[in-house]
Order: C-alpha cells, then structure tokens, then sequence
C-alpha cells in the first residue's frame, strides 16, 4: 500500500522484538503485555502519520521513526542500572527546586523509589506505579488505561502504549486538598534510548491537586508521554509541563484531561528543547460549566521543530475555556501551533477564546499556525485570533531612547513576550527559577544576529 | 427565543424563487465523458489543434487523479459518466447578432429572474455577455468597447478570433493539473467569458455576464479568462440563478485572471443557484477554481463575492501576489440555509516585496446548514515586509447549522505581520432587544443587524450588484422572522 510506504513504514519485526523484550525485563509490568500487543497491532496496521495527515501536515516523523528502532533496542537490551544511579547533588541540580514534598524521579524510563518520596498517608492523596499496584486493581487498570487517550484515534499514542513499562497512577480522594505539588520528572541519562512516561491522574469530586511534569535529558533520546487526567465534579486541576530536552532530543507527548460538571483547571506548558517536539493537549469539558484555562509559550531555535496541537471540546452547556499561546521562533526554528475548539450540540452557552501570537527573530524561521472553531451550537460566544510578526520596532525604539542598547532592549522585548506565560505558572514560587530558565534560553536563541530592524 | 425558532422553520419553508425551466431544445450529448467527448466538443467549436491536445491532456491527467476529500463537505459520489458533457441551443449556428435576434423565450427567461437584459444592459450602461447553458447567445456593447480596444467576448469566440491570447495565458494561472475539477473543466469546458484590457486602458464600464444552468442534467463548465494588461482596469460581474432541478447539476468553473504592472482587477459575484429543497434534494454542486495572479509591480485584485446558493459550494478564489507591491483583496458574504454545504475560503500567496492582503469573510448559517472557512496566508521567504489582515466572522441562526473556521497561516520571512481573526455567534439578544425597544419589528431588527454583519463586504460590491446582493440576503432572511 502506498500509504504505507510514506509512513517511513518502521520495522516491525524490531518493534515486536522490542515490545516482547519487555516482559522479560520488568516482570513487575508483564500484565501489561495484552495492552501492549493490541496497541503494538494498531500501530502496525496504520502506520506512523506522514504529512498527508491533516492533523501532521507541518510535522514530518521520518526522522523520528528511522531512528526510533534503534532507540528501543538499546534501551530494552541490558540494565544499564549503573547510569541510573544519580547522586542526589547532581539531580538537584537538574531539578527546580522547592519541590520536595511529593517527588516522583524516573530516570531512563525507571522509576526510582530512593530519589522520590510520595505523599503522607492522611493527604487525601496517593500514588502508586503501575508495577506496584495491587494485583485486583490491574484488570481495571488495563481499562481506564489509553481510555482517554485513544490508541485507535492516534498512531503516536499507539506507539507510546506499545512499549510502555512503568508509570503513576495518582488518586486524589473526594474533598482532599492537597496543596503540595506532585512533581513527576522524566530524566533520561543514557543516550540514544527510547522512553515511554505515562500518568494516570483521578481527582474525585470537589479535590484539589496540582501536577508538575518535568521532561529532561540529557543526550539525544526519544520520550512519547501519555498524561490522563480525570476530574470529577467540582474537581480543581492544575498542571504544568516543563519540556526540558536536549536539543538533539525527540519528544512525543500528549495529556488527556476531562473535566465534569463544574470541574475546572488551569495548565501551563512550556516547549524549551528537543529538536523535534509534538504535544498535544486535549480537554474535554464534559460537565456543566466546567472551565479550562490554558497557557503555552513554546521556542524553536536552531533547527528544532516544535508543534503544539492543542483540541478543546466543549460537549455539555455553560463550558468556558480560555487559551493562550505564544511562540519565539529563532534562526531556522520552525513552530507549528494548531488550536482546535470544537463546540459539540449540546453545548449552548458556551463561552471559548483563543489566541495565539508568534514572534519571529530572524530571516530563516518559519510558523505555521492554524487556530480552529467548529462550532454545531448556536448560542455560542467564540473567538480566535492569530498573529505573526517581529519584535514591535515602536517598542524597541521607546526602550532606545531610554538608553538601552539595541541587543538588550530586544531581550526586553522577548522576555515580556514570554513572561506573560510564565506568570501564569500555577505554583508561585516557580516564576523566578522558571523565568531565569526561559531568560537564559532566550538569549541564547536570539543571540546571533537578527534581521536589520 | 420561541420567535426565532419560528422564523428559522420559515427560513426552512422559503422556496427558491428562480425555479423554472424554459423550453428550448438542445443540441446535447449522451452523457458520458471519453476522449471521442472531448474531441467532439472541440470540433464543434471548430477549436485550434493546440487546444484539443491541452483538452486531451488534462482529461488524461483527471483520470489519475481523485476527488479532493479534505473539505468538509458530504454528497452522493459523483457519476462523472452520467453527465451530459455538452449542450447548446439549435440556433447555435447562426447566433444573433444582438438583443434583437436573440430568441424571445430566453429573453423572457431573463424576465422572469428580474434581469431583463436590454433594460438592464442599455439603463445601467452595462454589456452583458449572457451565457446560456453553453453558448453564449448575446453580447451587447461590444462596438463600445471595442473603440477602446477591450475584447470582451464568449470563450469559444475568442479562441476563433484571438487565439493566440489563449495560447499565451490559458492553463497560466490554474494550469490543469491544479486540481481535479480544475483538470475535469480543462478537458470538457464548453464556453464561458473572455476579457482582454491592453494596456493602459481604463474600461469604460462594468462587464458583466449572466449565467444560467438550464438543460437538465448538463454539467455547466465554464471558463474565464480575464487579462489586464500594464496599467489597465476592469471591473467584471458575474451573476448566476438556475431552474428548480430534482438531480443534482455539477458545475466546476475555472476563472483565471492575470494582472500584469500596475494593472488592477475587480471581480464580483453574487452566486445565488438551487440549493436544494428542505430535504436536501437536488441544488447544484458548485466546484470553482478562481485565482488570480499578480504578475506585475503594484497590480490590484479584489475578489467580492455573495454566495447565497448552491447545494454545495467548494470555492477558493486565490491570489498569488507575485509583483512587489502588488495587493490582494478577499471579500466574501456566504448564506447556507437548509441542508446546504459550503466549504469557501481564500488563498494569499505572497511571494513579492511589500505585498499586501486583506480578506473579510461573514457566514451566515441557518437552517440544517454546514458553513466553513477555509483560508490559507502564505508568507514566503522572499515577501519582505509582507502584511496580511483576516478577520472571519460566522452568524449562525438555529441551533442545527454549523459554522466552522480553519485559517492556515504559513509564515516564512520575520517581517511580515499577519494577523487573524474570527468570531462565531448568534444574534445577541441585546442586540434584538434594543432595536425592538426603539419600536422595530423583529424581522426589521434581524434584518438591520445581518445586513450591518455584512455591511463591509456589500460595500465593495458595484452598485447594482449590492442592490441584488441586498435584495437575495432578505429573500433568505425574509421568512427568518415574524
């Protein structure tokens, strides 16, 4: 089939050496081998996506996969337990800090029980792994697992699915509040490896909890997440994602979140590394008047390739969301953004804003962007807005004119840009380590020199 | 919000106006499409060698390719084999020579639509090229324009006369392998309207054609071909009704305009054919082709068009603003009402210095009705100081319809801004209740606020075409309320 072929069709008998391989090393997670098999068989019989599919058209995969046989052998051959030994020093410094109270480290894809500590019994909180959950909750676990998410939907989460081999599964009880953040990192050590992060997040009804995600590495390396999160009525969700990879990195992610009456949550994503990225955010606002408030900033430097495909459903009456979106393209960085809203029948009085704006830094970058309303609902108020274009020459004179040299008054300019959206950061005391982070990338991608203004 | 449920069921019940079919035998062929078709159309239109092998080439060409599925449209499959490729009224032989020699019951025809053609072409100072099924049968002013040098004439008449323009600009702009209707009308287009404006020459007054869809069964194809040459103007209408029909009538159309320096193009049409009756049944398919291409330095395009018919709509008219400075204008009011589908939008491809677009898009949905935008902004590398303004906005009226936007915005050079907007939303009470409150009827109320909704596009229609473009929006809208 020709279709086939463009997919930069994968090796399958590699792929299936892989998945099987996995039984044998993390026997802990062998009851997942059914689940694996059928996502495996999905992947096989559609394929990765090419750019013929609307939904990838910006975004070609053929390096990803060429390389991904590769990675999935090497990190399913032997233990490589000896890079996964991180002192505690060096993993500070790799962490934001003032996170201690629920840690949750996994380093190449292995959850490590020493550097993590987990909530206190009496939290209302906990958190368990999928190779330590009790024998009875494995069966619904197989369930609820991709339930969200769909492996028949996405070629990307099937690929996720087929070799996944650890991950949390976090349950907030009813009326708990926990105001500790529950910060989960993804650190890869070793090079050219492949790793498969999952999350299964349950807020019960009227909880509160926030969720940090922290994906890191520090060679190239493949990572495709999952992140499931439920939240039943009057649930409060806040979740932010720090994409943190090394710049010949690939990153594959995508977070499912459905929300019930009344539920609400607030994400905030940022984009800083890999040469190639994809996320997408997908929310289901399935209750009365349950509510979404997204952020995102993400940067392209380089050659790296960034796409956030974001997909807000609004299935049931009085839902609101509210989405921003900004982009810094640098060099010959490409960004691609997608943001669908999608406003079913049943969804009348629904409120929905989206915008997305795009700064572009120099000749060789490139922005794709295409924000999207389907709306089947009449008494509707939606918007979207889309912008493209340089740093404001109007605002860089005004800073020029204070004194301020061209090369700062730009970094000025950029760093309001993206600060915007890190301000919104759930956790307050994170806007300074964060604004520090995002400051230093900033400079570093708008340091060579730009076009003449 | 009882009273507009009502007036929505009364959209419903409107029933086409233009709905009749007048008795004239034609000269048709069996349906069906081969290479002994399209050589058959072409010998009957005594065409040159290098058009039959073009046609010849982009039937070849269609066969390997498929229908464009992406958009979001829904219809039976299309049988391209059971459509009549080809049909002209008897007295194509000898056609008349003006209005007077035209045959009484077309001209009635144009009665019974409102458009009584003398009236119209002597009064508003208009030349009509009427296009009648396939051939054209008037053309009026022509010795006017003729004195200025303009050659505004049917197709097949320009492809006698002037063949050499053809060969030089045909397939230029959409060349047939751009897509499969564009490729189906290279191979089986019948006639359609040509425009030729030599440079520097003003032309002294709006062409204008009409067309009409009339032997059942007969897809019409039309092709237009309007060049405006180094620093020329022109202003082209194209208006179009069809007869009530129970099978669904395909049309795929091609216009291609050329622009060359300092030349400007302003093309306006106000499309209003069978859409079908509440059921969905019949209307036309309508699979138009339209772009533009801005050769020259500082050329000018403006597209205006009301859509207000059809059963389903697939239309995109481009630009490709290939001169520095040259400008792109995208203007588009489109109703859909009952089952009917749209999928319309517009394409700006910048690739000169300076170049500069706007595009105004309002949708109006009723009914059971599915609307889209569908628009694409493309910056290239080359586009210094490119600059883009879209703004989208979608009424929708009834709790069935659907109004959907996907605006693609590619950007490849760090100074060009673009910018996109859209909104989706119902008339807001406290719009309704406001007026009403100042003592206007409901169905006036309505009627202001969708006429206001679409107030910047009527405004760069040529006046007699807002007037009609007024007069089709209440015709949808008249039963909408009270």
């Amino acid at each position: 089939m020709a279709k086939q072929q463009e997919t930069g069709s994968f090796d399958a008998m590699l792929y299936r050496q892989a998945s099987e391989a996995l039984d044998r090393r993390f026997p802990a997670t062998r009851w997942l081998a059914p689940l694996r098999k059928h996502a495996l068989e999905r992947l096989a019989h559609s394929g990765f996506p090419t750019t013929r599919d609307e939904d990838w058209r910006y975004t070609n995969l053929k390096q990803v996969v060429l390389r991904s046989g590769e990675f999935l052998k090497r990190s399913t051959r032997e233990k490589q337990s000896a890079a996964r030994r991180v002192a505690k020093s060096e993993l500070n410094r790799l962490l934001l800090p003032g996170l201690t109270d629920i840690t949750l480290v996994f380093v190449d894809g292995v959850y490590q029980p020493e550097l993590s500590s987990s909530p206190p019994p009496g939290s209302g909180m906990r958190i368990r792994t999928l190779a330590t959950v009790d024998e009875q909750e494995r069966e619904p676990l197989l369930e609820t697992l991709g339930a969200l998410a769909g492996i028949e939907g996405c070629q990307v989460t099937a690929f996720s699915t087929a070799f996944l081999t650890d991950g949390l599964v976090i349950d907030v009880e009813a009326d708990a509040h926990v105001p500790a953040p529950v910060y989960a990192v993804f650190l890869s050590r070793t090079a050219d490896i492949s790793t498969h992060p999952r999350i299964l997040m349950n807020l019960a009804a009227n909880s509160s909890a926030c969720l940090i995600e922290h994906h890191k590495s520090l060679h190239p390396c493949l990572s495709s997440s999952i992140t499931e999160i439920r939240c039943a009525d009057h649930a409060r969700l806040k979740y932010f994602k720090l994409q943190q990879e090394h710049h010949s990195a690939f990153h594959l992610a995508s977070q499912h979140i459905s929300l019930a009456d009344s539920a609400g949550m607030q994400a905030v994503h940022l984009d800083l590394g890999s040469a190639l990225s994809r996320n997408g955010l997908n929310v289901k606002l399935n209750g009365d008047h349950a509510k979404a408030r997204l952020h995102g900033l993400f940067l392209a430097d380089a050659s790296s390739h960034v796409d956030n495909h974001t997909r807000i459903d609004h299935q049931a009456p009085h839902t609101r969301s509210e989405e921003t979106y900004r982009g810094v393209i640098a060099d010959h960085g490409r960004g691609v953004f997608n943001g669908k809203i999608i406003v079913h029948r049943a969804a009348q009085k629904t409120n929905a804003q989206l915008t997305n704006a795009n700064l572009l830094l120099s000749p060789g970058a490139e922005i794709d962007t295409k924000p999207e309303l389907e709306i089947y609902a009449d008494d509707v108020k939606c918007s979207h807005g889309s912008t493209v274009g340089r740093i404001d020459t109007n605002a860089l004179f005004y800073l020029r004119t204070r004194g301020i040299p061209e090369q700062e008054a730009r970094r000025f300019v950029i760093r309001a840009f993206g600060g915007e959206i890190v301000s919104r950061i759930p956790v307050p005391h994170l806007y300074r380590p964060v604004s520090d982070i995002l400051a230093a990338r900033l400079e570093h991608a708008d340091s060579k020199p730009g076009p003449k203004q | 919000m009882a009273t507009e449920q009502k007036n929505i069921e009364q959209i419903v019940g409107e029933k086409y106006r233009h709905g009749f079919v007048t008795d004239i035998e034609a000269d048709t062929l069996p349906p069906g499409i081969n290479e002994d078709v399209i050589r058959f159309i072409s010998d009957k239109k005594k065409e040159p060698e290098f058009l039959l092998n073009w046609r010849l080439k982009s039937f070849r060409h269609w066969q390997t390719i498929r229908e464009p599925d992406w958009a979001k449209l829904h219809h039976a499959p299309i049988d391209y084999q059971d459509i009549s490729y080809f049909s002209a009224p008897k007295q194509a032989a000898d056609a008349p020579k003006s209005l007077d020699d035209v045959d009484p019951k077309l001209l009635e025809t144009y009665d019974k639509l409102g458009i009584p053609l003398h009236e119209r072409a002597r009064l508003a100072g208009v030349a009509v090229d009427a296009v009648f099924d396939s051939v054209s049968v008037a053309t009026t002013f022509k010795s006017k324009l003729a004195e200025s040098g303009v050659i505004f004439c049917p197709f097949s008449e320009a492809v006698q006369e002037h063949p050499e323009l053809i060969e030089q600009y045909l397939g230029t702009v959409v060349p047939y392998r751009d897509n499969f209707f564009a490729a189906l009308n290279s191979a089986v287009f019948t006639d359609g309207s040509f425009v030729f404006i030599p440079k520097g020459v003003r032309c002294p007054m709006e062409l204008s054609t009409y067309f009409r869809i009339n032997e059942a069964k007969t897809g019409q194809f039309e092709r237009t071909l309007i060049i405006a040459e180094e620093g020329s103007h022109v202003s082209y209408l194209e208006g179009c009704t069809a007869p009530m029909r129970d099978e669904n009538q395909l049309h795929a159309a091609v216009v291609e305009l050329v622009a060359l320096k300092d030349a400007e193009i302003k093309y306006s049409t106000v499309q209003n054919w069978y859409p079908g009756d509440e059921q969905g049944r019949g209307g036309i398919y309508n699979f138009v082709t339209k772009r533009c291409d801005c050769r020259g330095a500082n050329s000018k395009v403006s597209w205006t068009q009301v859509e207000a018919g059809s059963a389903i709509t697939w239309k995109y008219p481009s630009c490709i603003l290939r001169g520095d400075n040259s400008v792109g204008e995208f203007y588009s009011v489109a109703v859909t009402n009952n089952l009917q589908q749209a999928d319309t939008g517009t394409k700006m491809l910048h690739i000169g210095a300076n170049t500069r677009s706007t595009v105004i898009s309002k949708g109006i949905s009723a009914g059971r009705a599915q609307q889209s935008y569908r628009g694409l902004i493309k910056i290239f590398p080359t586009a210094e100081n490119a600059r883009n303004y879209t703004q989208c906005d979608s009424l929708l009226l009834g709790d069935q319809c659907g109004a959907h936007t996907f605006p693609y915005m590619e950007v490849k050079n760090p100074s060009a801004i673009v910018e996109h907007e859209a909104t989706t939303s119902k008339i807001g009470d406290d719009q309704l209740f406001y007026c009403r409150q100042r003592g206007l009827s409901e169905e006036d109320a309505v009627n202001m606020i969708v006429n206001g909704f679409c107030k910047e596009v009527f405004r760069e229609l040529p006046m007699e075409f807002a007037v009609e473009a007024q007069a089709l929006l209440n015709v949808s809208l008249e039963g909408a309320v009270g």
